[in-house]
């Protein structure tokens, strides 16, 4: 390599390393300033903190994870098995219209800035007044958000069975369905929940439709009075928004908590994942 | 064995999880379409372009070029790094870890940005307010890079083997054939993750919500708060306004007009992934 190769070469190694640098620099200076402040309110000591608040931030992050799972999983992965498998017959025109217009669609939904969902949602909320169901409209909400990339990460699993034994089933005189039920499902699981963590995390770290949709259903946006429904990001937001009171210790508390649980949540699935893994 | 109807009944529930995304797009354009009608039925056109759209969107452009200087050089570099000059072992630890900067919550990195960031600015530029567009067109940058550096590395990657061994065949090095082989065959991929990227960058909320600007100003100067569209959208929105009236159809034209940008810049993006002149 020449000296300006080499230079070039170098740069690019720089540009790889800086950003990962810096993000971990300021990761480590928040935990700096949370954890210890996690500690003292843990250990029973006078607490700097609105543990109050905070408490139920996380109650409300763990219920709407679940929630949300429970929306988007059984949908992406139906919807995903749908437009993977080949057309059933029969009404094979209307199904491959609608599997094109389908991924079509999922292709734009996924370009869309989330808050949007969470514009559009309030305003059918408005419209329908269901103001008691928070955490279920929520969760509906993250539910459409991250479809996308369910749908997407169930196909690449289910496209990861073999065509083999896919085929071998139907040799055998299965029906298309129970092809899905005995073989492609239990061998597609263990990625496709994989897969779906990654959007799960999404589901419960953004923060923008929430905060959109909370103008009407959440006890506001306000530092929560230990009332009212809030999850972790809304929760951080609504500190940084009045920073001047001096929340700015709660929030990096609350940034610890939620990436804690970030970590928990994907480390969770990786080790399920070695124990789904189905003896071939 | 299964009889056919049983089936046809289990097709038409996966048929109906397959219709979600058709009719989540519909409802989303039918909300803002009507949505925005409603309220230039109420309020002039002129008067909100001229006192919101316009300062809203010099605070996306803001952001957004900001966000750009950082995130394509260093995308791009780190996708060339670790797709073509990294040994596999190091190239094992960064490229997962430049993924996770991804995966970092955008509320964390408005946190860095106004917690952190903005104070360490203001040692060497003394007059920066605590909301400026500065801070949070960084952190934005931060956010995108590994959305480019993923899809640039894919873009090089999928350049033909036979390219690269035709080069080297007539006698090319591995940084020549990168410079002058692979990299003009990926141009279009790489434009294509570079406005992926940025649609990611103008579309980004909670980073400028918490460290941009309150209020919609129109400034083409870095060190001042701007409020881009979607900080508006969550500054208006989370002080829930009265369904019916002006400021709430605001909301929704400006999340409309958000709307058609990130359309047309996804569209950009599969206009230049078409198999066309060039790969």
């Amino acid at each position: 390599m020449t000296r300006g190769e080499q230079v070039f070469a170098a740069v690019c190694l720089v540009a790889t390393v800086v950003p990962v640098a810096v993000v971990l620099l300021l990761i480590c200076a928040t935990v700096l300033v949370g954890l210890p402040a996690l500690v003292a309110a843990m250990a029973g000591g006078v607490p700097e903190l609105s543990t109050s608040a905070l408490s139920s931030a996380v109650v409300g992050t763990l219920g709407l994870l679940v929630l949300t799972a429970a929306i988007a999983l059984p949908l992406g992965i139906g919807a995903a098995i749908y437009l993977e498998l080949e057309p059933y017959g029969g009404r094979a025109e209307s199904s491959a219209r609608l599997r094109r217009w389908s991924q079509r669609c999922l292709d734009y939904l996924d370009a869309i800035p989330s808050v949007l969902y969470g514009l559009v949602m309030l305003e059918l909320l408005v419209r329908m007044l269901w103001a008691g169901r928070s955490l279920a409209i929520a969760a509906l909400t993250m539910a459409l958000v991250i479809l996308p990339r369910v749908v997407l990460g169930a196909r690449e699993a289910l496209r990861a069975v073999p065509t083999s034994l896919r085929e071998a089933a139907l040799a055998l005189g299965s029906s298309p369905w129970e092809v899905v039920r005995g073989v492609l499902l239990p061998m597609a699981l263990p990625n496709i929940l994989t897969r779906s963590v990654g959007s799960l995390s999404r589901a419960v770290s953004a923060a923008a439709p929430l905060v959109v949709l909370g103008g009407v259903v959440f006890v506001g946006v306000a530092p929560a009075q230990a009332d009212g429904l809030t999850v972790l990001p809304v929760q951080i937001f609504a500190w940084l928004h009045d920073l001047q009171a001096g929340f700015s210790v709660d929030a990096a508390a609350s940034v610890v908590v939620l990436l804690v649980t970030l970590l928990v949540l994907n480390g969770a699935v990786l080790a399920l994942r070695g124990r789904l893994r189905v003896q071939l | 064995m299964a009889g056919p109807h049983r089936d046809t009944w289990i097709e038409r529930l996966l048929g109906a999880c397959a219709s979600v995304p058709v009719v989540t797009t519909i409802a989303i354009v039918t909300v803002l379409g009507m949505q925005t009608l409603g309220f230039f039925l109420q309020s002039r056109p002129a008067d909100f372009g001229q006192q919101y759209l316009l300062p809203l969107l010099s605070g996306t452009l803001l952001v957004t070029a900001i966000a750009a200087v950082l995130a394509v050089p260093l995308g791009i570099l780190s996708a060339i790094y670790l797709s073509e000059l990294a040994p596999r072992s190091v190239a094992r630890v960064l490229r997962p870890a430049l993924e996770l900067l991804g995966a970092v919550p955008t509320v964390v990195y408005g946190y860095f940005a106004l917690v952190l960031l903005t104070p360490w600015l203001q040692t060497l530029l003394p007059e920066l307010p605590e909301l400026n567009v500065l801070s949070a067109g960084l952190m934005v940058g931060l956010l995108v890079t590994p959305l480019i550096s993923t899809r640039a590395q894919h873009a090089l990657r999928s350049v033909p083997a036979q390219l690269r061994e035709a080069s080297h065949a007539l006698g090319g090095s591995h940084m020549g054939t990168l410079l002058r082989v692979v990299l003009p065959t990926a141009r279009r991929s790489i434009a294509a993750a570079v406005v992926h990227g940025l649609s990611r960058a103008l579309g980004e909320t909670m980073i400028v919500a918490i460290a941009a600007g309150r209020d919609p100003r129109l400034a083409l100067d870095l060190t001042s708060p701007a409020q881009p569209l979607t900080g508006y959208l969550v500054e208006t929105g989370a002080a829930a306004p009265t369904p019916g009236g002006l400021t709430y159809g605001s909301v929704f034209a400006v999340g409309a007009t958000l709307f058609a940008l990130t359309f047309a810049a996804h569209l950009l993006a599969r206009w230049l992934t078409k198999p066309g002149a060039a790969p």
